[in-house]
């Protein structure tokens, strides 16, 4: 490394600081910023302290919205860690053995949906289970189960945790790929010492594999809550800003979009909307901050 | 469950028909969705309806969606405007980023930590939580509604993740080299274009992998900052086409394919580096 | 501790060339067998066989009076130390100790009784609780080899054990496996690219080239009467001198060659198979000659060879003396290291009959009459 601040560092790192400042940084403090403030109806603002947060949290106008939001993004964060994640899992285990025909081709399609704009998976799915054209349905007569057909999407009690699988179905080839890089690191020689030692396929992936790919599940998984609590792009796609039926599906992302930009009755307001952004910004921070703690305590990486 | 062998023998690997089956089953989930919708955009209306697990024949053959949506909207446009975006922002995400990572890891001063903890919390936090005060500025500096927004945010966040993976690779770079090259007189920035920058191309195509996808397929900003008919990019104009023409199905299915070509022709192109790439980066 | 029998083993992947052809061997309980040859000889993948990580395609193994062919590892009774150690890295050093026998149902007390005795013969019982990566590259192999130990197995597989140490601790290491087998008494297979490891520890060793069993035989026995000309250039450094030459007399006890610079030598090996005429190579061990002042008249029967010096190397307790004869024949003579030689003189390079070697065109040796290590000056 070479010693000394010189007006070549600068040159070297000023274009992406003042991007990144500018666009992304800067814009943000701003928004933590403006949550503190209140607009009246001539769009004047004034500095209102904690006064929207309270509000959000506690005033019934806003808090049915912003606990139901917040609730079913924990739903929607559960479903993906509870099918996303072990489903990953076991697909990376499984492409992770040796001799496995066509490993590539399945490791390629896998990884498609992940490719594919949420806009286009959110409508692709819709059609399928849509009631109208029937596809869906008939499928699932052919496997005996015809019976089971609902109009998922559309139903209170069924439409996030449609919306939340077809989620999985499109993200689940990131955690794959990163579960399948990590269990393929794994020397060859620590698995067969444990065959000769007598150990089981079984015992081998719960007592050696899987502490050893501890560090990536525990990347997974904090990417998981960032995304989700990120989320917009799919409930928007297809139930509109206005996350129906009935709020049912309403994350924190569509709350944000609602409040900023207002939607039918709900009057915009960029001070609020701020001040549900921050709100978001600190979820996720504790999630970071809990990820972070957890990898300095615990979850260390071993020298292989 | 899963279990796992180590050898070629049999005795310790799990029975070859649940890995296949287990593998086959989720390869029809995976693919079953885009196919179905691929096949019926060339079916006539009725034929869909009747009939949507059947290939198209000759009867049922029609071209109608397709020429619907290349009537009705500008989906070459959207294309364009989706390239230029994309492309631009990956030359500036992987320009900027190399250079902050070349001047970050490679020179000590004081306040180095500091501005790789600055770029590094760019990783975890969404961009999307200022848009607030993104939309703000972009209306004080009269951007709304241009490709060149979505550019500068576009390119604000993909760098935190380019300056680390970079760096993480400019890192290996023997020092030797380097040295070997200022002990000839050759100055920074020749050092840095001519021999730091082509030693590290795999890192370049994997963090050009990881940020192309997500900029391709964004909805959020092109609906917040530029949803003006001449800048929709292809996933914004494909959104409003569905939901304007929802029970078009014809025109509906066909959009619908139409956005998924060219990923995928690129995807089948691409797949053994994109993916060479993700396992080798990730693991980081 | 068992017996080994290998019978007529042979492998190969799919449809391609064996990797071992017709290997038959017998390890009798307590031996200690070194496996060596040159990298792509296929002694990992017989130990490997041996182990169970790699089937066999044709042949039979047996560990004691097992048939053992088809039994996965677990169930042979072996233990296996890897080349690279192969230790847990998420589980301390009492659990990586303790592993292979929680799996087999010990009960607690056992375990720790064993594994507490293990660590102590091997003078890691201070390390116990700790990770592998906090250890050295000495103390891993230890560990992995305590793993070893407390199975108690019937046969111990070593694969290149002290390949990744320095060379300090590889000397250390090596003497200190020899105690362990002594006091252990246990029969081990030892995989080794290094002759020298293998001359010192091995009972036995087996000497494979390209998937075939070259000769097995004790370390004295293949120093001093290498089946074929592979064997004898493998074993021994520095390698011996191979000179080409042609029969020219066949004797009751020996053989009368013409070297290439025309030089006549005797040498005191079975001639009875040999034709006069026939092409052969004399080898003669840098070791078993000595280097005499030009003029010096040698004894009738010796080989003296006159050659010019054109390097030397000081090694203290001997001198490595590279020499090039008049037709361009190059020899190392290991000499004194008292003497004063200097770079060009010329000598005479003197050997005893009994001291050759000889070999056919095939590479075949004919046995040697009366080999023993010998210093050419003492054996008239």
């Amino acid at each position: 490394m070479k010693l000394g601040f010189s007006w070549r560092v600068l040159v070297f790192i000023a274009p992406a600081l003042l991007i990144y400042a500018t666009f992304s940084a800067l814009p943000l403090i701003d928004t933590l910023r403006l949550g503190l403030y209140t607009a009246d109806d001539t769009g004047a603002r004034s500095f209102a302290g904690l006064a929207n947060y309270t509000t959000i949290l506690s005033d019934p106008q806003w808090s049915t919205s912003f606990w139901n939001a917040m609730a079913n993004n924990l739903k929607f964060f559960a479903i993906h860690m509870l099918v996303q994640n072990p489903v990953g899992l076991l697909l990376a285990a499984l492409l992770s053995l040796r001799n496995v025909r066509f490993a590539a081709t399945y490791r390629t399609v896998f990884f498609l949906p992940t490719l594919l704009s949420v806009v286009i998976i959110g409508f692709v799915w819709q059609l399928i289970l849509s009631p109208l054209w029937g596809v869906s349905e008939r499928l699932l007569s052919l496997v005996g189960l015809g019976d089971w057909f609902a109009p998922w999407l559309g139903l209170e009690s069924s439409a996030l945790i449609t919306v939340s699988l077809m989620s999985v179905w499109q993200y689940i080839g990131v955690p794959m790929m990163l579960i399948y890089a990590a269990l393929i690191a794994i020397p060859e020689d620590i698995i067969e010492a444990a065959v000769v030692e007598g150990a089981s396929p079984w015992r081998i992936f719960w007592q050696i594999r899987l502490p050893l790919i501890l560090p990536t599940l525990g990347l997974v998984t904090i990417l998981t809550f960032v995304a989700n609590f990120n989320a917009f792009d799919l409930i928007y796609t297809v139930k509109g800003a206005v996350a129906g039926p009935n709020y049912s599906t309403d994350i924190l992302g569509t709350l944000f979009y609602r409040t900023f930009f207002g939607y039918q009755s709900q009057v915009a307001s960029p001070t609020m909307g701020a001040a549900v952004a921050t709100l978001m910004f600190l979820v996720i921070l504790v999630g970071v901050a809990i990820y972070f703690l957890a990898v300095q305590r615990k979850l260390q990486r071993f020298a292989m | 469950m899963a279990n796992t062998s180590t050898s070629t023998s049999l005795p310790f690997a799990p029975s070859r028909v649940f890995v296949h089956l287990t593998l086959i089953s989720y390869l029809l989930l995976a693919l079953l969705p885009i196919l179905l919708v691929f096949m019926n955009s060339f079916k006539s209306r009725d034929a869909f309806f009747n009939d949507p697990l059947a290939w198209p024949t000759p009867e049922t053959f029609s071209l109608i969606g397709y020429t619907k949506v290349l009537g009705r909207s500008d989906v070459l446009m959207y294309f364009g405007n989706s390239f230029i975006v994309t492309i631009a922002s990956l030359f500036f995400i992987l320009l900027f980023g190399a250079m902050a990572a070349w001047g970050l890891s490679e020179y000590r001063f004081k306040g180095n930590r500091w501005l790789k903890f600055f770029f590094a919390f760019g990783i975890m936090v969404p961009i999307r939580l200022g848009t607030v005060s993104i939309l703000q500025l972009m209306v004080e500096l009269n951007l709304v509604n241009t490709l060149t927004a979505l550019v500068l945010v576009y390119v604000a966040q993909g760098l935190p993740l380019a300056i680390m993976i970079l760096s993480e690779f400019m890192g290996q770079v023997p020092g030797e080299l380097k040295d070997a090259a200022r002990c000839d007189g050759i100055d920074e920035f020749r050092i840095f274009f001519q021999v730091v920058v082509p030693l590290i191309r795999p890192a370049i195509a994997t963090v050009a992998v990881f940020t192309m996808v997500p900029i391709w397929n964004d909805l959020w900003f092109p609906l917040i900052l530029a949803p003006s008919d001449k800048t929709q990019t292809i996933t914004l104009g494909i959104q409003q086409f569905v939901g304007q023409y929802a029970t078009d199905w014809n025109a509906v299915l066909a959009s619908l394919s139409l956005a998924i070509v060219p990923v995928v022709t690129l995807y089948a192109l691409f797949s053994r580096q994109l993916i060479r790439g993700i396992t080798a980066g990730a693991v980081k | 501790m068992a017996s080994v029998s290998l019978q007529n083993i042979s492998k190969r992947y799919g449809n391609n060339e064996p990797v071992l052809h017709n290997i038959n061997l017998e390890i009798e309980h307590g031996e200690l067998v070194v496996l060596v040859g040159p990298s792509g000889c296929g002694k990992s993948t017989l130990l490997r066989v041996l182990c169970g990580l790699e089937d066999i395609s044709s042949g039979e193994l047996r560990i004691g009076d097992d048939l053992v062919n088809d039994l996965p590892p677990a169930e042979r009774g072996i233990a296996m130390v890897f080349q690279s150690y192969a230790l847990y890295p998420h589980m301390t050093v009492y659990r990586n100790m303790s592993f292979g026998l929680k799996i087999h149902g010990a009960n607690k007390a056992d375990i720790d009784k064993r594994v507490r005795d293990a660590a102590k013969v091997l003078h890691i019982d201070h390390l116990l609780e700790r990770l592998p990566r906090e250890l050295s590259g000495g103390q891993r192999q230890r560990v992995a080899i305590g793993r070893a130990i407390v199975r108690e197995p019937r046969l111990f597989l070593f694969d290149e054990p002290l390949s990744n140490l320095d060379a300090a601790l590889r000397a250390k290491t090596r003497i200190e496996l020899a105690r362990l087998h002594r006091d252990l008494g246990a029969t081990m297979v030892y995989v080794t690219h290094d002759q020298v490891e293998a001359m010192t520890l091995g009972d036995k060793i087996v000497v494979l080239s390209e998937g075939h069993v070259q000769q097995a035989g004790t370390p004295l026995t293949l120093y001093q009467q290498p089946a074929n000309r592979f064997v004898a250039t493998f074993i021994g450094s520095p390698t011996i001198n191979l000179l080409p030459a042609r029969v020219i007399e066949v004797l009751e006890a020996g053989a009368r060659l013409q070297l290439s610079n025309g030089s006549k030598v005797l040498a005191t090996v079975d001639a009875s198979q040999l034709q006069v005429g026939e092409t052969v190579e004399v080898g003669l061990r840098p070791e078993h000659c000595e280097v005499l002042p030009a003029g010096v008249a040698p004894a009738a029967d010796d080989t003296a060879l006159d050659a010019e010096i054109t390097l030397v190397e000081h090694l203290g307790e001997s001198n490595l003396l590279y020499l090039k004869m008049d037709d361009g024949q190059e020899l190392i003579v290991r000499g004194d290291g008292n003497a004063e030689v200097r770079l060009g003189d010329s000598v005479i390079v003197r050997a005893a009959p009994s001291a050759l070697y000889l070999f056919r065109a095939d590479g075949t040796a004919c046995t040697r009459l009366n080999p023993g290590n010998m210093r050419s000056a003492h054996a008239r």
